[in-house]
């Protein structure tokens, strides 16, 4: 498995505070949001708080697209990626 | 102040925005414009009560002005979930709404008007009816009739008491929905009334929010966003606002402290509720400071101990008594102790208990349910259930995780995200009491297991003990019986023990973990030889409760190094267990 996804679900398992539930068994490109993980507007204020903490990254205006940034896992590495990239 | 029943009759041709939506500024003659386009086509539609459903504000304003225009009631569900919609069918002809209602049947959708042919528009009844939905403690959504004359007034109290501190021609930014009586108030009515132009986005990321910030601008937000501002840069001088409003729960120190840092503008908080409006202000520059009445509002205590306000956005005699537990500070301020009901405040939103266990029951997987508050200082809604046969096939098929977020989405119907369970447990049957009247502590142990929230817990007593020393921590002692091999305490426990604070928010009880601590302290201090409790084991019966009188023995089992205790209230046990002693570690090794 891709390290970074994995470090990705470790994090939103663990700033969700999410309970019975393995890192491993979230599918990378499983939704986030409404079906699939079920997070809300709540938890993505905290998944915000968490990934400046740990990866500081950085949402710079309005025009990104955040939405398309937190669509699953999978985008939510590639985010972090490109961000290191810069 | 402009007068909103005529804000829009002749409205004065000028290029100053009145709001942004979607990325475009709106004029006042284009406002005209989409109300009136609007308000004839509620007309012919022959609506007459019409559910309003907008995400963004701006449309939330055309919508709520075309209605009263065409001589409709304006009613505000508690929010746009398709559940709730369908649960408020008999109380509206039509569904009124913006892009919220991508794939509602027979909405009315809201249309931009075209400014040169538009109708103009005739003064508005200021008597002209609103209808606010917000939970109830009965498990049902509650409906609050005002005006627009009430909302008027509420914005003349609004704009007396920040009026000074913003300049004329700031923008109002926000982060909570309009859709609600605090920000219909602050969002829509007090930035018409005052010519101030709003922003029709309700940011979800403060990285959003942030950008579109600018000097002097006004923030209305919550602590839900408050309290998460971690990671987030200070806002340079040029680009902070000049007020920051938080309205929905109290503030905490850390969220009130960064928010100064971040933003560079201590939060002003303000109190209210669906029934009365705005009623109180309150700055953050020192921790828990008492809230002032708005100007032209005056509160007092009823003899339960409830919060009476007096104001004139409050409908019909201008007088309300909600389930907020006050004390008054004597110079016309008050302070708040809690609830009275069932109604919880989580996320700052007010969710209604009973009515999430309702919506829980009704679910085919679900055979009973009971919802509770968990952790002190932030609370998060947590759900225990009890599945049905068809719920146990499926919990045992994908797991509690899928199986409670299952029941999430489910619940995710007719309640905003504050309303859905963060933490769930799966059990046979619901804790009950001897009189069959379910027992909250029961529940909350169920949740004991969690680790990150047991240690909010703890922080939560500590920092209130620390805030408020003239509290008791300890009951009173009014009689000592000893003989044999122990001893036997009468104890009164007063109502304002420390450790209460915020377990169960308007159901006082005494924490079990208070009642194994004064076992030891008391048992130490007469004569029973404890230098440190190790494990214990503990029965609980019945649930005990402050104020009350209630009887300790305590026995020292010499032999096998337990300290054995006994609450009782007259015949009955509330709570019974064994602490095992140690002595003082002399050589340093461990029990022989």
């Amino acid at each position: 498995m891709d390290e970074l996804e994995l470090e990705v679900k470790t994090l939103i398992v663990n700033a969700l505070n999410l309970e019975d539930i393995e890192p491993e068994t979230i599918d990378s490109q499983e939704p986030l949001f409404g079906d699939g993980l079920g997070l809300d507007s709540i938890d993505a204020l905290e998944l915000g708080v968490a990934l400046r903490k740990t990866f500081g990254i950085k949402i710079e205006s309005v025009n990104d697209d955040v939405k398309a940034h937190f669509a699953n896992v999978r985008s939510l590495a590639q985010f972090i990626r490109s961000q290191r990239a810069e | 102040m402009l007068d909103l029943s005529r804000l829009l009759v002749a409205p004065p041709v000028s290029d100053r925005p009145v709001a942004e939506s979607g990325g475009r500024l709106i004029g006042m003659g284009q406002f005209a414009a989409d109300v009136a386009t609007n308000a004839e086509r509620i007309r012919v539609a022959g609506c007459r009560r019409g559910l309003l459903v907008t995400q963004d504000a701006y449309w939330g304003a055309v919508g709520l002005f075309a209605l009263l225009h065409a001589g409709a009631e304006a009613v505000l569900p508690q929010n746009g979930q398709p559940g709730t919609l369908a649960a408020l069918a008999d109380v509206r002809d039509r569904v009124i709404g913006d892009a919220a209602l991508d794939g509602t049947g027979d909405a009315l959708r809201l249309e931009p008007g075209v400014a040169r042919t538009a109708p103009a528009l005739a003064l508005l009844d200021p008597e002209a009816p609103l209808c606010f939905f917000t939970s109830g403690s009965t498990g049902r959504p509650k409906p609050v009739r005002k005006t627009l004359a009430l909302l008027q007034r509420e914005a003349e109290a609004i704009e007396a008491l920040l009026g000074s501190v913003v300049p004329a021609d700031a923008w109002v930014h926000a982060t909570v929905p309009h859709q609600h009586v605090y920000g219909m108030a602050f969002r829509l009515c007090w930035p018409l009334a005052t010519g101030r132009p709003f922003s029709g986005t309700a940011h979800a990321l403060w990285e959003s929010a942030l950008a579109a910030l600018d000097g002097g601008s006004v923030l209305v937000t919550s602590p839900a966003h408050l309290a998460r501002l971690e990671g987030i840069a200070p806002l340079p001088p040029g680009r902070r606002p000049s007020l920051v409003l938080s309205a929905g729960a109290p503030l905490s120190d850390e969220a009130a402290d960064a928010a100064a840092r971040v933003l560079g503008t201590v939060p002003t908080e303000i109190f209210g509720s669906s029934e009365t409006g705005a009623v109180a202000h309150r700055a953050r520059r020192l921790p828990d400071p008492a809230w002032r009445p708005l100007p032209g509002v005056t509160v007092g205590r009823t003899e339960d101990g409830r919060l009476r306000v007096r104001s004139p956005a409050v409908p019909g005699d201008g007088v309300h008594v909600g389930g907020d537990l006050v004390d008054l500070d004597g110079e016309g301020g008050f302070r708040l102790l809690g609830r009275a009901d069932r109604i919880v405040k989580i996320e700052g939103k007010r969710v209604s208990l009973p009515e999430i266990e309702e919506h829980l029951r009704r679910q085919p997987w679900v055979a009973d349910a009971a919802a509770l508050p968990v952790g002190d200082m932030a609370p998060r809604l947590a759900a225990v259930v009890v599945p049905s046969a068809e719920g146990r096939a499926l919990l045992s098929e994908i797991g509690p995780f899928r199986f409670g977020r299952l029941l999430r989405r489910e619940l995710g119907a007719t309640q905003e995200p504050a309303g859905l369970p963060r933490h769930w447990r799966f059990v046979d049957a619901l804790p009950q009491g001897v009189l069959g009247k379910r027992v909250p502590g029961d529940l909350l142990r169920l949740f004991k297991g969690d680790g990150a929230m047991m240690a909010e817990t703890t922080d939560a007593q500590t920092s209130v003990a620390e805030a408020r020393p003239q509290r008791p921590t300890e009951p009173e002692i009014r009689a000592v019986r000893s003989g044999g091999e122990g001893v036997e305490l009468d104890l009164y426990l007063p109502g304002d023990l420390a450790q209460i604070d915020g377990h169960f928010p308007g159901l006082p009880i005494v924490p079990g973990v208070a009642l194994i601590d004064w076992a030891v302290t008391l048992g130490a201090r007469h004569g029973i030889p404890v230098a440190v409790a190790r494990d214990f084991q503990v029965k609980f019966r019945r649930v005990t409760v402050p104020d009350s009188a209630v009887t300790l023995s305590l026995r020292h089992l010499a032999a096998r190094r337990r300290l054995a205790f006994e609450y009782r209230a007259g015949d009955e046990t509330l709570t019974s267990g064994t602490i095992a002693l140690e002595d003082p570690p002399k050589d340093g090794g461990d029990q022989a």
